[in-house]
Protein backbone atom coordinates (compact mmCIF):
# COMPACT_ATOMS: atom_id res chain seq x y z
CA UNK A 1 0.00 0.00 0.00
CA UNK A 2 1.39 3.30 -1.00
CA UNK A 3 1.87 5.91 1.91
CA UNK A 4 1.28 9.62 1.52
CA UNK A 5 5.00 10.98 2.52
CA UNK A 6 7.90 10.19 0.53
CA UNK A 7 11.20 9.82 1.99
CA UNK A 8 12.50 12.88 -0.06
CA UNK A 9 10.00 15.16 1.57
CA UNK A 10 11.75 16.11 5.30
CA UNK A 11 12.26 20.06 4.76
CA UNK A 12 15.90 20.83 5.41
CA UNK A 13 15.27 23.01 8.73
CA UNK A 14 14.10 19.75 9.99
CA UNK A 15 17.58 17.87 8.94
CA UNK A 16 19.58 20.19 10.76
CA UNK A 17 19.71 20.53 15.07
CA UNK A 18 18.45 23.76 16.01
CA UNK A 19 20.01 26.02 18.74
CA UNK A 20 16.99 28.38 20.18
CA UNK A 21 17.63 30.49 23.54
CA UNK A 22 14.31 30.86 25.00
CA UNK A 23 12.37 34.19 25.43
CA UNK A 24 11.74 35.37 28.91
CA UNK A 25 8.45 34.87 30.10
CA UNK A 26 6.73 35.97 33.34
CA UNK A 27 3.44 34.15 33.48
CA UNK A 28 3.31 30.96 34.67
CA UNK A 29 -0.15 30.34 34.04
CA UNK A 30 0.09 26.48 32.46
CA UNK A 31 1.72 25.21 35.72
CA UNK A 32 -0.68 26.70 38.07
CA UNK A 33 -3.46 25.22 36.06
CA UNK A 34 -1.70 22.17 35.84
CA UNK A 35 -1.46 22.14 39.93
CA UNK A 36 -4.97 23.10 39.99
CA UNK A 37 -6.18 20.43 38.06
CA UNK A 38 -3.84 17.75 39.62
CA UNK A 39 -5.15 19.12 43.07
CA UNK A 40 -8.69 17.99 41.85
CA UNK A 41 -7.79 15.24 40.55
CA UNK A 42 -5.76 14.36 43.17
CA UNK A 43 -8.86 14.28 45.71
CA UNK A 44 -11.16 12.87 43.70
CA UNK A 45 -9.12 9.41 42.87
CA UNK A 46 -5.86 8.80 43.80
CA UNK A 47 -5.97 9.38 47.48
CA UNK A 48 -3.95 6.73 49.74
CA UNK A 49 -5.58 4.80 52.28
CA UNK A 50 -8.73 4.70 50.64
CA UNK A 51 -9.13 1.18 49.93
CA UNK A 52 -8.75 0.06 53.63
CA UNK A 53 -11.20 2.20 55.02
CA UNK A 54 -13.32 1.42 52.28
CA UNK A 55 -13.68 -1.96 53.21
CA UNK A 56 -13.96 -1.08 57.25
CA UNK A 57 -17.67 0.58 57.08
CA UNK A 58 -20.48 1.01 54.92
CA UNK A 59 -20.83 3.99 53.25
CA UNK A 60 -24.54 4.36 53.69
CA UNK A 61 -23.38 4.38 57.39
CA UNK A 62 -20.02 6.60 57.37
CA UNK A 63 -22.89 9.19 55.16
CA UNK A 64 -26.05 8.90 57.33
CA UNK A 65 -22.97 9.40 60.80
CA UNK A 66 -21.55 12.88 58.93
CA UNK A 67 -25.34 14.16 58.12
CA UNK A 68 -26.10 13.43 61.80
CA UNK A 69 -23.21 14.80 63.04
CA UNK A 70 -23.68 17.99 61.08
CA UNK A 71 -27.32 18.32 61.66
CA UNK A 72 -26.86 17.39 65.95
CA UNK A 73 -23.79 20.18 65.91
CA UNK A 74 -26.03 22.66 64.30
CA UNK A 75 -28.83 22.69 66.38
CA UNK A 76 -27.01 21.76 69.89
CA UNK A 77 -26.84 24.45 71.96
CA UNK A 78 -24.83 22.83 74.64
CA UNK A 79 -21.25 23.13 75.23
CA UNK A 80 -21.04 19.76 76.95
CA UNK A 81 -22.41 17.87 73.53
CA UNK A 82 -19.99 20.09 71.40
CA UNK A 83 -17.42 18.47 73.74
CA UNK A 84 -18.69 14.66 73.31
CA UNK A 85 -19.05 15.38 69.36
CA UNK A 86 -15.51 16.61 69.40
CA UNK A 87 -14.40 13.04 71.29
CA UNK A 88 -16.64 11.23 69.01
CA UNK A 89 -15.25 12.58 65.86
CA UNK A 90 -11.61 13.04 67.06
CA UNK A 91 -12.10 9.14 68.14
CA UNK A 92 -13.10 8.52 64.42
CA UNK A 93 -9.82 10.03 63.06
CA UNK A 94 -8.01 8.52 65.08
CA UNK A 95 -8.21 5.11 63.97
CA UNK A 96 -7.62 6.12 60.10
CA UNK A 97 -4.04 6.22 59.11
CA UNK A 98 -1.22 9.21 59.06
CA UNK A 99 -1.48 10.93 55.88
CA UNK A 100 -5.58 10.90 55.41
CA UNK A 101 -5.13 12.53 59.01
CA UNK A 102 -3.28 14.90 57.56
CA UNK A 103 -5.25 15.36 54.99
CA UNK A 104 -8.64 15.60 56.83
CA UNK A 105 -6.68 18.34 59.30
CA UNK A 106 -5.52 20.22 56.59
CA UNK A 107 -9.28 20.93 55.33
CA UNK A 108 -10.58 21.35 58.98
CA UNK A 109 -7.57 23.90 59.19
CA UNK A 110 -8.34 25.57 56.39
CA UNK A 111 -11.89 26.17 57.52
CA UNK A 112 -11.24 26.80 60.86
CA UNK A 113 -9.38 30.54 59.68
CA UNK A 114 -11.45 30.90 57.62
CA UNK A 115 -14.60 30.84 60.70
CA UNK A 116 -12.14 32.28 62.93
CA UNK A 117 -11.59 35.82 60.19
CA UNK A 118 -15.37 35.80 59.70
CA UNK A 119 -16.08 36.12 63.08
CA UNK A 120 -13.66 37.96 64.52
CA UNK A 121 -15.27 41.21 64.24
CA UNK A 122 -18.29 39.93 66.60
CA UNK A 123 -15.30 38.52 68.87
CA UNK A 124 -13.55 41.85 69.34
CA UNK A 125 -17.37 43.42 69.57
CA UNK A 126 -17.76 41.10 72.35
CA UNK A 127 -19.82 37.97 70.55
CA UNK A 128 -17.62 35.94 73.56
CA UNK A 129 -18.55 32.46 74.36
CA UNK A 130 -21.58 32.69 71.53
CA UNK A 131 -18.72 33.17 68.84
CA UNK A 132 -16.49 30.41 70.05
CA UNK A 133 -19.26 28.26 70.15
CA UNK A 134 -20.06 28.62 66.38
CA UNK A 135 -16.19 28.30 65.81
CA UNK A 136 -16.31 25.02 67.21
CA UNK A 137 -19.55 24.07 65.68
CA UNK A 138 -18.07 25.04 62.12
CA UNK A 139 -15.19 22.95 63.12
CA UNK A 140 -16.61 20.18 63.44
CA UNK A 141 -19.43 20.23 61.01
CA UNK A 142 -16.49 20.57 58.46
CA UNK A 143 -14.84 17.59 60.26
CA UNK A 144 -17.87 15.21 59.85
CA UNK A 145 -17.63 15.97 56.22
CA UNK A 146 -13.90 15.60 56.08
CA UNK A 147 -14.05 12.15 57.68
CA UNK A 148 -16.39 11.08 55.28
CA UNK A 149 -14.88 12.38 51.98
CA UNK A 150 -11.48 11.60 53.41
CA UNK A 151 -12.12 7.84 53.58
CA UNK A 152 -14.77 7.34 51.26
CA UNK A 153 -14.85 7.34 47.09
CA UNK A 154 -16.93 9.81 45.84
CA UNK A 155 -18.70 6.69 43.64
CA UNK A 156 -19.23 4.94 47.10
CA UNK A 157 -20.50 8.46 48.42
CA UNK A 158 -23.28 8.35 44.97
CA UNK A 159 -24.04 5.01 45.51
CA UNK A 160 -24.48 5.58 49.62
CA UNK A 161 -27.72 8.07 48.83
CA UNK A 162 -29.82 5.22 47.26
CA UNK A 163 -29.84 3.62 50.85
CA UNK A 164 -31.74 7.24 51.44
CA UNK A 165 -34.43 6.39 48.98
CA UNK A 166 -33.36 8.99 46.58
CA UNK A 167 -34.24 8.86 43.01
CA UNK A 168 -32.16 6.54 40.96
CA UNK A 169 -31.13 9.13 38.47
CA UNK A 170 -30.35 11.49 40.68
CA UNK A 171 -27.38 8.54 42.18
CA UNK A 172 -26.66 7.94 38.55
CA UNK A 173 -26.13 11.97 37.99
CA UNK A 174 -24.05 11.84 41.14
CA UNK A 175 -22.65 8.53 39.75
CA UNK A 176 -21.96 10.20 36.03
CA UNK A 177 -20.73 13.37 37.46
CA UNK A 178 -17.93 11.67 39.37
CA UNK A 179 -16.86 10.13 36.77
CA UNK A 180 -16.66 12.33 33.77
CA UNK A 181 -14.80 15.47 36.39
CA UNK A 182 -12.42 12.57 36.31
CA UNK A 183 -11.95 11.65 33.06
CA UNK A 184 -12.51 15.50 31.69
CA UNK A 185 -9.95 16.46 34.55
CA UNK A 186 -7.58 13.37 33.01
CA UNK A 187 -8.32 15.07 29.10
CA UNK A 188 -7.91 18.86 30.64
CA UNK A 189 -4.48 17.67 32.14
CA UNK A 190 -2.90 16.31 29.06
CA UNK A 191 -3.95 19.41 27.02
CA UNK A 192 -2.16 21.15 29.75
CA UNK A 193 0.64 18.87 29.40
CA UNK A 194 0.64 19.61 25.66
CA UNK A 195 0.52 23.23 25.88
CA UNK A 196 3.46 23.20 28.43
CA UNK A 197 5.46 20.76 26.08
CA UNK A 198 4.93 23.31 23.13
CA UNK A 199 5.68 26.98 25.57
CA UNK A 200 8.81 26.90 24.35
CA UNK A 201 9.25 30.76 24.81
CA UNK A 202 7.42 33.84 25.36
CA UNK A 203 3.03 33.81 24.77
CA UNK A 204 1.44 36.89 24.06
CA UNK A 205 -1.93 34.95 24.51
CA UNK A 206 -2.04 32.85 27.02
CA UNK A 207 -6.09 33.47 27.53
CA UNK A 208 -6.35 32.71 23.96
CA UNK A 209 -4.75 28.72 24.52
CA UNK A 210 -6.37 28.68 27.70
CA UNK A 211 -9.94 29.70 26.37
CA UNK A 212 -9.07 26.82 23.70
CA UNK A 213 -8.51 24.31 25.87
CA UNK A 214 -11.86 25.25 27.75
CA UNK A 215 -13.94 25.41 24.45
CA UNK A 216 -12.33 22.05 23.62
CA UNK A 217 -13.36 20.64 26.74
CA UNK A 218 -16.74 21.77 26.72
CA UNK A 219 -17.48 20.22 22.97
CA UNK A 220 -15.45 16.91 24.45
CA UNK A 221 -18.12 17.02 27.07
CA UNK A 222 -21.31 16.94 24.86
CA UNK A 223 -19.37 14.11 22.69
CA UNK A 224 -19.29 12.06 25.72
CA UNK A 225 -22.74 12.80 27.31
CA UNK A 226 -24.02 12.20 23.83
CA UNK A 227 -22.19 9.00 23.46
CA UNK A 228 -23.41 7.87 27.12
CA UNK A 229 -26.81 8.61 26.11
CA UNK A 230 -26.75 6.25 22.89
CA UNK A 231 -24.82 3.38 24.84
CA UNK A 232 -27.84 3.78 27.47
CA UNK A 233 -30.55 3.51 24.78
CA UNK A 234 -28.84 1.02 23.19
CA UNK A 235 -28.77 -1.28 26.79
CA UNK A 236 -32.66 -0.71 27.29
CA UNK A 237 -32.44 2.08 29.52
CA UNK A 238 -36.06 2.64 31.40
CA UNK A 239 -34.77 4.89 34.42
CA UNK A 240 -33.74 2.41 36.84
CA UNK A 241 -29.96 2.08 38.46
CA UNK A 242 -29.53 -0.16 40.85
CA UNK A 243 -25.60 -0.16 42.48
CA UNK A 244 -24.76 -3.80 43.82
CA UNK A 245 -24.21 -3.84 47.69
CA UNK A 246 -20.80 -5.78 48.18
CA UNK A 247 -20.56 -5.95 51.73
CA UNK A 248 -23.00 -6.93 54.58
CA UNK A 249 -23.33 -5.21 58.24
CA UNK A 250 -20.27 -6.45 60.00
CA UNK A 251 -18.82 -6.00 63.26
CA UNK A 252 -17.29 -2.54 62.50
CA UNK A 253 -20.50 -1.30 61.07
CA UNK A 254 -22.40 -2.14 64.05
CA UNK A 255 -20.00 -0.61 67.05
CA UNK A 256 -19.76 2.28 64.77
CA UNK A 257 -23.68 2.39 64.13
CA UNK A 258 -24.05 1.95 68.25
CA UNK A 259 -21.50 5.29 68.47
CA UNK A 260 -23.74 7.15 66.74
CA UNK A 261 -26.92 6.13 68.79
CA UNK A 262 -25.35 7.26 71.51
CA UNK A 263 -24.16 10.61 70.18
CA UNK A 264 -28.08 11.28 69.85
CA UNK A 265 -28.47 9.60 72.89
CA UNK A 266 -26.41 12.70 74.56
CA UNK A 267 -28.10 15.08 72.43
CA UNK A 268 -31.71 14.31 73.67
CA UNK A 269 -30.02 14.38 76.97
CA UNK A 270 -27.20 17.51 76.79
CA UNK A 271 -27.71 18.97 73.57
CA UNK A 272 -30.93 20.69 73.78
CA UNK A 273 -29.92 23.00 77.60
CA UNK A 274 -27.37 25.76 77.50
CA UNK B 1 21.67 11.58 24.29
CA UNK B 2 19.29 10.22 27.07
CA UNK B 3 20.27 8.13 29.49
CA UNK B 4 17.78 6.52 32.46
CA UNK B 5 19.27 4.83 36.00
CA UNK B 6 17.55 2.75 38.25
CA UNK B 7 14.64 4.44 37.57
CA UNK B 8 11.09 3.91 39.25
CA UNK B 9 8.04 5.77 39.46
CA UNK B 10 4.93 5.15 41.58
CA UNK B 11 1.80 6.18 42.26
CA UNK B 12 0.47 5.95 45.98
CA UNK B 13 -0.45 2.49 46.22
CA UNK B 14 0.92 1.50 42.66
CA UNK B 15 4.42 0.95 40.93
CA UNK B 16 4.58 1.35 37.60
CA UNK B 17 7.98 1.53 36.74
CA UNK B 18 11.03 -0.33 38.93
CA UNK B 19 15.20 0.11 38.40
CA UNK B 20 14.76 0.90 34.75
CA UNK B 21 18.30 1.04 32.82
CA UNK B 22 17.99 2.36 29.33
CA UNK B 23 20.52 4.70 27.31
CA UNK B 24 19.64 6.20 24.20
CA UNK B 25 21.88 7.41 21.20
CA UNK B 26 21.59 10.32 19.24
CA UNK B 27 19.63 9.00 15.93
CA UNK B 28 18.69 5.62 17.28
CA UNK B 29 15.13 4.61 16.74
CA UNK B 30 13.78 2.49 19.58
CA UNK B 31 10.51 0.87 19.96
CA UNK B 32 9.01 0.29 23.68
CA UNK B 33 7.40 -2.80 23.73
CA UNK B 34 5.11 -4.43 26.30
CA UNK B 35 1.53 -5.27 27.63
CA UNK B 36 -1.39 -2.57 28.60
CA UNK B 37 -0.39 -1.52 31.81
CA UNK B 38 3.41 -2.00 31.42
CA UNK B 39 4.49 1.78 32.19
CA UNK B 40 5.64 2.88 28.80
CA UNK B 41 3.18 5.92 28.33
CA UNK B 42 4.80 6.70 31.65
CA UNK B 43 8.55 6.16 31.02
CA UNK B 44 7.95 8.30 27.73
CA UNK B 45 6.13 11.12 29.69
CA UNK B 46 9.39 10.24 32.05
CA UNK B 47 11.73 11.04 29.03
CA UNK B 48 10.15 14.25 27.79
CA UNK B 49 10.16 16.07 31.69
CA UNK B 50 6.25 15.74 32.30
CA UNK B 51 6.50 13.33 35.57
CA UNK B 52 9.02 12.92 37.27
CA UNK B 53 10.65 10.00 38.59
CA UNK B 54 10.30 8.76 42.64
CA UNK B 55 13.79 6.61 42.15
CA UNK B 56 17.17 6.68 40.30
CA UNK B 57 18.64 9.26 37.73
CA UNK B 58 17.68 10.66 34.50
CA UNK B 59 20.33 12.53 31.79
CA UNK B 60 19.66 14.70 28.79
CA UNK B 61 22.88 15.18 26.82
CA UNK B 62 25.13 14.33 29.89
CA UNK B 63 22.52 17.22 32.19
CA UNK B 64 20.71 15.22 34.61
CA UNK B 65 17.17 16.05 34.52
CA UNK B 66 15.09 16.88 37.59
CA UNK B 67 12.14 18.08 39.13
CA UNK B 68 14.21 20.99 40.01
CA UNK B 69 16.39 21.97 37.46
CA UNK B 70 12.37 21.73 35.28
CA UNK B 71 11.94 24.40 37.73
CA UNK B 72 13.99 26.63 35.88
CA UNK B 73 11.69 27.77 33.15
CA UNK B 74 14.55 28.89 30.79
CA UNK B 75 15.86 25.55 31.07
CA UNK B 76 12.44 23.62 30.64
CA UNK B 77 11.67 25.43 27.90
CA UNK B 78 14.64 24.31 25.84
CA UNK B 79 14.28 20.54 26.82
CA UNK B 80 10.96 20.69 25.86
CA UNK B 81 12.03 22.15 22.45
CA UNK B 82 14.07 19.12 22.38
CA UNK B 83 12.36 16.61 23.39
CA UNK B 84 8.72 16.74 21.51
CA UNK B 85 6.13 14.21 22.78
CA UNK B 86 2.85 12.99 20.57
CA UNK B 87 0.26 12.06 23.23
CA UNK B 88 -1.81 8.65 22.50
CA UNK B 89 -4.82 11.06 22.33
CA UNK B 90 -4.63 13.34 19.68
CA UNK B 91 -7.52 15.39 21.03
CA UNK B 92 -5.27 16.24 24.07
CA UNK B 93 -2.64 17.67 21.82
CA UNK B 94 -5.07 19.86 19.70
CA UNK B 95 -6.28 22.82 21.05
CA UNK B 96 -5.97 25.80 18.45
CA UNK B 97 -8.77 27.51 16.53
CA UNK B 98 -7.47 25.96 13.09
CA UNK B 99 -4.96 23.58 11.91
CA UNK B 100 -2.18 26.11 10.33
CA UNK B 101 -2.80 28.09 13.93
CA UNK B 102 -2.00 24.51 15.66
CA UNK B 103 1.09 24.13 13.73
CA UNK B 104 2.09 27.65 13.80
CA UNK B 105 1.71 27.43 17.76
CA UNK B 106 5.36 26.17 18.31
CA UNK B 107 7.15 28.30 15.97
CA UNK B 108 5.42 31.70 17.09
CA UNK B 109 6.66 30.67 20.47
CA UNK B 110 10.05 30.19 19.55
CA UNK B 111 9.88 33.45 18.45
CA UNK B 112 10.59 33.09 14.98
CA UNK B 113 9.78 35.98 11.90
CA UNK B 114 5.87 35.28 10.58
CA UNK B 115 7.43 34.38 7.21
CA UNK B 116 9.75 31.97 8.36
CA UNK B 117 6.80 30.38 10.52
CA UNK B 118 4.81 29.84 7.72
CA UNK B 119 7.65 28.50 5.62
CA UNK B 120 8.12 25.69 8.41
CA UNK B 121 3.48 25.39 8.43
CA UNK B 122 3.50 25.26 4.87
CA UNK B 123 6.63 22.82 4.35
CA UNK B 124 4.88 20.58 7.49
CA UNK B 125 1.06 20.94 5.77
CA UNK B 126 2.45 19.87 2.31
CA UNK B 127 4.80 17.21 4.06
CA UNK B 128 1.25 15.61 5.61
CA UNK B 129 -0.56 16.24 2.54
CA UNK B 130 -2.73 18.71 5.04
CA UNK B 131 -3.36 20.69 2.28
CA UNK B 132 -7.17 20.92 2.38
CA UNK B 133 -7.54 21.40 6.36
CA UNK B 134 -5.20 24.19 7.07
CA UNK B 135 -8.23 26.24 7.67
CA UNK B 136 -10.19 23.85 9.73
CA UNK B 137 -10.94 23.51 13.69
CA UNK B 138 -8.46 20.13 14.46
CA UNK B 139 -11.25 19.18 16.47
CA UNK B 140 -13.71 18.75 13.91
CA UNK B 141 -11.28 16.09 12.11
CA UNK B 142 -11.09 12.34 11.74
CA UNK B 143 -8.81 10.46 13.92
CA UNK B 144 -5.88 10.19 11.54
CA UNK B 145 -6.00 13.81 10.60
CA UNK B 146 -5.84 15.28 13.78
CA UNK B 147 -2.86 12.68 14.52
CA UNK B 148 -1.13 13.64 11.39
CA UNK B 149 -2.01 17.79 12.60
CA UNK B 150 -0.90 16.59 16.41
CA UNK B 151 2.63 15.18 14.67
CA UNK B 152 3.31 18.13 12.51
CA UNK B 153 2.66 20.46 15.66
CA UNK B 154 5.84 18.54 17.57
CA UNK B 155 7.86 18.51 14.42
CA UNK B 156 7.20 22.58 14.20
CA UNK B 157 9.21 22.57 17.15
CA UNK B 158 12.54 20.60 15.28
CA UNK B 159 13.08 18.76 18.46
CA UNK B 160 16.44 16.80 18.65
CA UNK B 161 14.16 13.81 20.20
CA UNK B 162 10.20 12.34 19.49
CA UNK B 163 8.58 10.44 21.99
CA UNK B 164 5.97 8.93 20.31
CA UNK B 165 2.77 7.30 22.11
CA UNK B 166 1.24 4.55 20.23
CA UNK B 167 1.13 6.96 17.16
CA UNK B 168 -0.84 4.24 14.91
CA UNK B 169 -3.27 3.60 17.69
CA UNK B 170 -6.67 3.61 15.96
CA UNK B 171 -5.72 4.77 12.74
CA UNK B 172 -6.64 3.57 9.04
CA UNK B 173 -4.05 1.41 6.95
CA UNK B 174 -3.11 3.94 4.54
CA UNK B 175 -2.72 6.42 7.78
CA UNK B 176 -0.15 3.89 9.36
CA UNK B 177 1.98 3.69 6.33
CA UNK B 178 2.17 7.04 6.57
CA UNK B 179 3.21 7.44 9.89
CA UNK B 180 5.52 4.54 9.03
CA UNK B 181 7.34 6.00 5.87
CA UNK B 182 7.16 9.16 8.03
CA UNK B 183 8.60 7.79 11.12
CA UNK B 184 11.43 6.54 9.13
CA UNK B 185 12.31 9.19 7.00
CA UNK B 186 12.90 11.69 10.40
CA UNK B 187 14.79 9.02 11.71
CA UNK B 188 16.70 8.66 8.65
CA UNK B 189 17.28 13.00 8.85
CA UNK B 190 18.94 12.43 11.81
CA UNK B 191 16.13 12.89 14.46
CA UNK B 192 16.20 10.17 18.16
CA UNK B 193 12.87 8.19 17.88
CA UNK B 194 11.60 6.25 20.93
CA UNK B 195 7.83 4.85 20.50
CA UNK B 196 5.62 2.85 22.26
CA UNK B 197 3.48 0.67 20.07
CA UNK B 198 1.67 -2.23 19.53
CA UNK B 199 1.15 -2.09 15.62
CA UNK B 200 4.10 -4.79 15.09
CA UNK B 201 2.83 -5.30 11.07
CA UNK B 202 3.52 -1.89 10.35
CA UNK B 203 6.49 -0.82 11.96
CA UNK B 204 8.75 -3.71 10.68
CA UNK B 205 11.88 -2.23 9.34
CA UNK B 206 11.83 1.00 11.31
CA UNK B 207 13.22 0.43 14.70
CA UNK B 208 16.59 -0.84 15.41
CA UNK B 209 16.07 -1.71 18.46
CA UNK B 210 13.06 -3.06 20.79
CA UNK B 211 13.01 -2.70 24.55
CA UNK B 212 10.05 -4.80 26.16
CA UNK B 213 8.34 -3.84 29.30
CA UNK B 214 7.04 -6.78 31.45
CA UNK B 215 3.69 -6.65 33.52
CA UNK B 216 5.60 -4.90 36.76
CA UNK B 217 7.14 -2.17 34.58
CA UNK B 218 11.04 -3.57 34.45
CA UNK B 219 12.69 -3.98 31.70
CA UNK B 220 12.86 -7.54 30.35
CA UNK B 221 14.90 -7.37 26.87
CA UNK B 222 17.31 -4.77 25.36
CA UNK B 223 18.28 -5.91 22.05
CA UNK B 224 17.62 -5.57 18.02
CA UNK B 225 14.44 -4.99 16.90
CA UNK B 226 13.95 -7.61 14.67
CA UNK B 227 15.89 -10.58 16.80
CA UNK B 228 13.05 -9.49 20.15
CA UNK B 229 10.30 -9.65 17.52
CA UNK B 230 11.56 -13.24 15.98
CA UNK B 231 11.40 -14.70 19.29
CA UNK B 232 7.63 -15.84 19.87
CA UNK B 233 7.93 -17.65 22.82
CA UNK B 234 9.55 -14.51 24.89
CA UNK B 235 7.05 -12.22 23.52
CA UNK B 236 4.12 -14.46 24.52
CA UNK B 237 5.98 -15.12 27.83
CA UNK B 238 5.07 -11.49 28.36
CA UNK B 239 1.85 -10.99 27.20
CA UNK B 240 2.87 -9.16 24.50
CA UNK B 241 1.24 -11.40 21.11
Amino acid sequence: MRSDVGSHDIPAWLRVRESHQPRPDRGRFVEKSLLSVLGALAALRDRPGMGRSREFLRPELKLASALLMVLLVSVSRSALFLEAAAAFELGCLCLLRGEVIARVLRKVAAAGVFAVAILLPALVLGGGVGVLALCAKVLLAVLAAALLSGTTPWTSIASAFAAFRLPDIFVMTLDMTVKYISLLGGLILDMLYALKLRSVGRDDRKMDSLSAIAGTIFLKSREVAETQYQAMECRCFAGTYRSTRRHGFGLSDMAFAAANLVMVAVFIAFGTGR
Amino acid sequence: MIELHGIGFAYPETTVLAEIGLCVKEGESIALIGPNGSGKSTLLKLICGLVHASAGDYFFDGLPITKARLADAAFAKDFHRRVGFLFQNSDAQLFCGSVYDEIAFGPRQMGLAEDETGGRVDDLIRLFGLERLSGRVPYHLSGGEKRKVALASVLALNPDAICLDEPMGGLDPRTKNTLSDLIQSLNASGKTILCATHDFEYVQGIFERAVVLSKEGRVVRDGPYAEVMADRAFLEAQNII
